[in-house]
């Protein structure tokens, strides 16, 4: 493992209904290194793999086949638990439909991942309230999801990815569902958590992201074509 | 059969966890055969998500049967003013007496076995790879057959619980002076055992805080086997049960009801209700290093080394607490209710 490396991943494949007629090869032996502290971006067209990569690195999925490496530490053969507890503690995830829970408001929103933890409500509350006030969403604290805009939906789902305080933070398309405005939002906030030293995982066509990136993986077809910086 | 709110919560139970334990075994057989032949990642994935739902459902049903123990004991007291010549438990017991025996020794039994699977499902979800995940299956079957079992025999033994004659009650069995406890104690310590017993009682329970205050300290996987901490410590904590269960026979019950001759244990609980937590704490204290010794035998791997030194380590101080809470129970009520 090198001195920064934060990810690593050798030789990942994906393959969904392996051995069966409908079979999908999502990744094709994708091999890569993540810097601790970088912002990375992973571009490609529809159906490339881009999510299932962040999926696979994010914990969320595994690997049919192939490593994935976190703090040079092997987790491809992990239990589902053991992972759920990775993801828990050290990764927060930013869905590309925020994928927010509709009858709670945006501090209960935020607040969400810390219950299993026996956070009281009083600390969880007061951990919301003090993430969305960074993010200026103070006054749609109490706010249901349907009631927000787009952007703001946005920066709540931001807000529950960073309430563990995690090293990385992953964010799938965070571009496509918002406008111009909100994206130079996004732009400074994803600065600001680079300078606080997180590791940032990104996909997104969007120029102004791609030109703050250190690092842009190009994937096509599940496989990985490209690595250039921009 | 007596029908009351009691039977007919225990009979729910009973039926509803008599079913269950059918799909927990079966679940559990077929898991465990099946993660042996996983070769492809989707294949253990699916496995792993069906365990989801046995693991959450195999929780709940053992523990509903952990409370079925106490409540059994409950039912059986709201049935005393239906049958004649029943004063206590003991006297409930008399209606079918060969099935009673074999349903309270067995509710323990699966009591203990409970625990010991749920400590091995705890420590293997403390893991990275979960390198136990075959063997609590395998353990979960063995449990479940167990709970078929006990579950049956509470459906046997209540819908059959008829009430045709008067039965003898505790004063006819427990103040005899040749009952059974007398015998025992009489045949190993000799005439006059009561002097001898409460100190036996006081060596025995301090021995086994004293034994399990040294694996405490000593116990470490890093070092020689912890096997002979955990032998040692289920040993003497069955050595200890022998003891105390006969102290409290013979000692603790008629002197905590201030009824001198009269050595019922049913009745002391219905007397005292608080010396239920003693026995409680007590039998906590006796499971605890029989657990030990199930994670010590199921639960090693490389990986969960640091975590079983420190579930054995647990396990240790709750032994410590149980029997200890109970020895300080007892003086107090000794020391209360003497004279």
């Amino acid at each position: 493992m090198r001195d920064n490396e934060l990810i690593r991943c050798e030789g990942v494949w994906k393959v969904y209904n392996e051995g069966r007629p409908y079979e999908v090869r999502a990744l094709e032996d994708v091999s890569l290194r993540i810097q601790r502290g970088s912002f990375t971006l992973f571009s490609g067209p529809s159906g490339s793999g881009k999510t299932t990569l962040m999926c696979i690195i994010g914990t969320i999925h595994r690997p049919s086949r192939g490593g994935v490496y976190l703090n040079g530490k092997d987790i491809s053969g992990f239990s589902d638990a053991a992972l759920s507890r990775i993801r828990r503690e050290r990764i927060g995830f930013v869905f590309q439909n925020f994928n927010l829970i509709p009858k709670l408001s945006a501090w209960e929103n935020t607040a969400a991942p810390i219950i299993p933890l026996c956070v009281t409500e009083r600390e969880r509350r007061q951990r919301a309230l003090q993430l969305l006030n960074r993010l200026g969403l103070m006054e749609r604290a109490h706010h249901r999801p349907e009631e927000l805009s787009g952007g703001e939906q946005q920066r709540v789902a931001i807000a529950r990815a960073l309430i563990n305080d995690p090293e990385i933070i992953i964010l799938d398309e965070p571009t496509s569902n918002i406008d111009v405005e909100n994206i130079s939002l996004l732009i400074g906030i994803l600065e600001d958590l680079r300078a606080k030293g997180k590791t940032i995982l990104a996909s997104s066509h969007d120029e102004s992201m791609l030109k703050r990136a250190d690092l842009i993986f190009e994937l096509r077809r599940g496989h990985l074509t490209g690595i250039r910086t921009p | 059969m007596i029908i009351n709110a009691f039977a007919v919560i225990a009979l729910f139970v009973a039926l509803l966890t008599v079913l269950l334990s059918v799909l927990l075994a079966v679940s559990s057989v077929r898991i465990y055969m099946s993660w042996g032949d996983v070769r492809l990642m989707e294949e253990r994935i699916a496995i792993e998500n069906r365990s989801y739902l046995l693991l959450n459902i195999a929780v709940a049903v053992l523990f509903v049967r952990l409370l079925s123990w106490p409540f059994f004991y409950a039912t059986l007291q709201s049935f005393v003013p239906d049958v004649p010549g029943a004063m206590c438990i003991f006297g409930v017991t008399q209606v079918k007496p060969y099935l009673s025996s074999i349903v309270q020794i067995f509710k323990p039994s699966v009591s203990f076995a409970i625990g010991g699977w749920m400590l091995l499902n705890h420590l293997d979800r403390t893991t990275e790879t979960a390198p136990l995940f075959k063997r609590k299956f395998l353990f979960l079957f063995i449990v479940s057959i167990l709970i078929f079992a006990d579950s049956g025999l509470d459906l046997f033994y209540l819908t059959g619980f008829r009430v045709s004659n008067p039965v003898a009650c505790c004063t006819t069995l427990f103040d005899l002076p040749e009952r059974m406890t007398a015998s025992v104690s009489v045949s190993i310590l000799g005439k006059g055992y009561e002097r001898y017993l409460l100190p036996l009682y006081y060596l025995s329970g301090l021995s086994f805080i004293v034994l399990h205050l040294i694996s405490y300290h000593r116990i470490s996987l890093k070092g020689s086997s912890t096997l002979r901490f955990t032998v040692t410590g289920a040993v003497i904590a069955l050595t200890n049960a022998v003891i105390t269960i006969f102290t409290m026979f013979e000692v603790t019950a008629p002197r905590v009801m201030h009824l001198p001759y009269h050595h019922c244990i049913y009745c002391m609980w219905q007397y005292v209700p608080t010396s239920i937590l003693m026995t409680a704490l007590f039998i906590i204290g006796t499971f605890s290093p029989g657990w030990a010794l199930i994670l010590d035998i199921a639960g090693r791997h490389d990986e969960t080394a640091t975590t079983l030194e420190r579930y054995l380590k647990g396990l240790s101080l709750l032994g410590i607490a149980g029997i200890g809470g109970s020895m300080v129970m007892t003086t107090v009520y000794l020391l209360l209710k003497k004279g």
